[in-house]
């Protein structure tokens, strides 16, 4: 049974490849974006997820959020898909024990005491669902954001009250600090036509 | 999307520090700039020693309180032997340091802003640098300041400040403008410090040096004779500009109050002025305050607390108590008692909170002040008494109506704010 076809194929009807820089990024040669049942899946390897700043943290025992997110955007800025992928890791560091719960509507948890483990579970990314078919034949963009970020306990309760004091639209809000949790800007990922996406054959 | 993130991390809970064992090592990570024997000197607990119940809390409290980092975090792991452990501390440093605005109001000076800025962690010694300036209807100030928090690798702080201020002030209080009579009281000068600001030890005791040039102009004399004339002829008097040179002693215990947690505040100050070292006059002056934050219920807490004071020699009238500014009554207006000021003062009040979570507090008061001060051997004394009601609105804006005197007073003061931290 046929795989799918490889991205070469795809990289054919792109209209440019935008990805800028980023410390972590998808390589272009790791990205197959292919249909399966009239989903529009992603397979892909993130380079760099964890920089050293935050390995740095979580050998420390500090908790870490990891949110990978996928969107598809039409030329007009409508918006077509949405996929994210939460986590959480933890590490007990006096146990030596890595623990990566993954929020889903089946949330598991994955235990080792290996640190490459846990890299790999959250790099690779096979079949992510982007979105449902049909789509409308105009070029589409693919765009991600990535945002690893170490959390104290004590801006877990700082974000605690705060996010009380959203939930309640208080007038607190006033009253604010900028700090490093601000979202991660969305970066163009890639660029394609519909009709020309590889589909995967059921087996 | 990430609000749902954070919740699921709120779950998370931290390891927790293994009591007794042995610290065979402290390893640091994440800094970039900050020396690690920076880190190890302030630290409460060093190589060899058992740990203890709270140690990692004070461990983080201390690295916090150096204002160098934006986040602290402090855990253990096992060591290479049986009953060892490595404490492990993560920082992540300010790349520069803390930006602030905010809008500001307060009974004596008005409304105003203020905006400061200081660099975190000089030469990687954690020592700061700062400005800060402030704009307001009645006080205007600048200032620069230094200080090292571990001065001569010790765990002693120096600091030094070079600050200026101008304050437009009534002579009496009235609602005429034109009959209170009014005067300019300038400051510029520059104090240093050295002392243990470090939360390693409960009480703290501060040294200090200030040496000030004040000048007194833009006198206006109030129309109507208030008190046979005497204050302010004694204002006119002092126009000009003359030295105020003081040597203080500070000791203080890290206040509890901010956070209406419960616990014990405790702050005395004494000052020395002498013409000895410069100063226009000699004198004393103690300023002692002391509240108690006891905790009746979840979510209640009675305070009573007790300010008192005393300056002795000659001091120049700016040095007397007034009962305005820090000395501000929640239920009578400034200087309604001892217009004067007074060589003796007191207030002491008893508060009866309730906690309204992100709102703020409400609280049900009873307080009394007064001021004492010898004329020409005849003794005026001036105190009162009052209870009401306040509310304290998202911890920021202290508001009190006092229900005997049907006087509602902003206690304090800032409205609006934004902290950048870099």
């Amino acid at each position: 049974m046929a795989r799918f076809f490889i991205i070469h194929t795809l990289t054919v009807c792109l209209f440019a490849n935008v990805q800028p820089a980023l410390a972590q990024h998808i390589p272009q040669d790791s990205l197959y974006i292919f249909v399966q049942s009239d989903t529009l899946r992603l397979d892909a390897t993130i380079d760099s997820l964890f920089s050293k700043r935050t390995i740095d943290a979580i050998e420390s025992g500090m908790t870490t959020s990891i949110a990978v997110q996928f969107r598809l955007r039409t030329g007009r800025g409508d918006n077509l898909g949405q996929s994210s992928l939460l986590r959480r890791l933890e590490h007990d560091i006096w146990e030596g024990q890595y623990r990566l719960i993954r929020q889903s509507a089946r949330p598991d948890t994955q235990i080792t005491s290996h640190f490459e483990d846990i890299r790999h579970a959250c790099s690779e990314l096979r079949g992510i669902a982007l979105a449902q078919l049909p789509f409308p034949d105009e070029p589409i963009t693919l765009q991600m954001r990535i945002d690893v970020n170490p959390i104290s306990p004590e801006q877990r309760e700082r974000t605690r009250q705060w996010l009380k004091i959203i939930e309640k639209g208080s007038f607190l809000e006033f009253f604010f600090s900028l700090d490093r949790s601000a979202s991660p800007e969305w970066v163009d990922l890639f660029r394609f036509r519909p009709s020309a996406l590889p589909h995967l054959l059921d087996e | 999307m990430y609000k749902y993130l954070i919740l699921l991390c709120l779950i998370a809970t931290p390891a927790l520090g293994q009591i007794g064992h042995e610290i065979e090592k402290i390893e640091v990570r994440g800094n970039e700039k900050t020396r690690v024997e920076i880190i190890h000197q302030v630290l409460p607990i060093k190589v060899g020693d058992n740990l203890r119940e709270g140690d990692i809390d004070r461990c983080r409290i201390v690295l916090e309180r150096l204002l160098l980092f934006r986040t602290a975090f402090v855990n253990v792991k096992p060591g290479a032997e049986k009953g060892k452990a490595i404490l492990v501390v993560y920082v992540q440093e300010k790349r520069f340091g803390d930006l602030g605005v905010s809008l500001e109001y307060s009974e004596l000076d008005g409304f105003g802003a203020s905006a400061n800025a200081h660099y975190a962690n000089l030469r990687g010694e954690g020592k700061l640098v700062g400005v800060e300036y402030g704009l307001g209807e009645r006080f205007k100030y600048w200032g620069f300041h230094y200080s090292d928090p571990l001065f001569l690798k010790t765990n002693q702080a120096f600091h030094i400040q070079v600050t200026g201020s101008s304050a437009d002030r009534d002579i009496f209080r009235n609602p005429d403008p034109d009959i209170r009579g009014r005067y300019d009281l300038e400051r510029i000068g520059f104090a240093m410090g050295f002392g243990q600001p470090s939360p390693l030890r409960a009480y703290h005791f501060v040294l200090k040096y200030a040496f000030e040039a004040i000048q007194i102009g833009d006198f206006q004399h109030p129309p109507i004779p208030t008190g046979g004339g005497i204050f302010a002829n004694e204002i006119k008097a002092a126009v000009g500009r003359e030295t105020l040179s003081t040597l203080s002693f500070n000791l203080f215990k890290q206040p509890v109050s901010a956070i209406w947690g419960q616990g014990t505040d405790f702050n005395a100050r004494l000052t020395l002025s002498s013409k000895l070292l410069g100063s226009v006059a000699n004198y004393i002056k103690l300023r002692t305050e002391l509240y108690r934050h006891q905790q009746v219920t979840a979510g209640h807490i009675l305070s009573l607390g007790v300010k008192t004071g005393g300056v002795w020699g000659n001091p120049p009238f700016y040095e007397r108590f007034y009962l305005d500014g820090d000395n501000q009554l929640r239920g009578i207006e400034r200087r309604v008692i001892g217009p004067e000021g007074g060589t003796l003062f007191f207030a002491a009040e008893a508060l009866y909170a309730i906690d309204l979570k992100t709102l703020g507090r409400v609280y049900a008061f009873a307080e009394s002040g007064g001021v004492h001060r010898s004329v020409n051997g005849n003794d005026r004394r001036d105190a009162d008494f009052a209870f009401g009601v306040g509310m304290l609105l998202f911890n920021r804006v202290d508001i009190s109506f006092g229900i005997s005197t049907g006087t509602l007073i902003v206690k304090s003061h800032r409205f609006a704010g934004v902290k950048i931290g870099l």
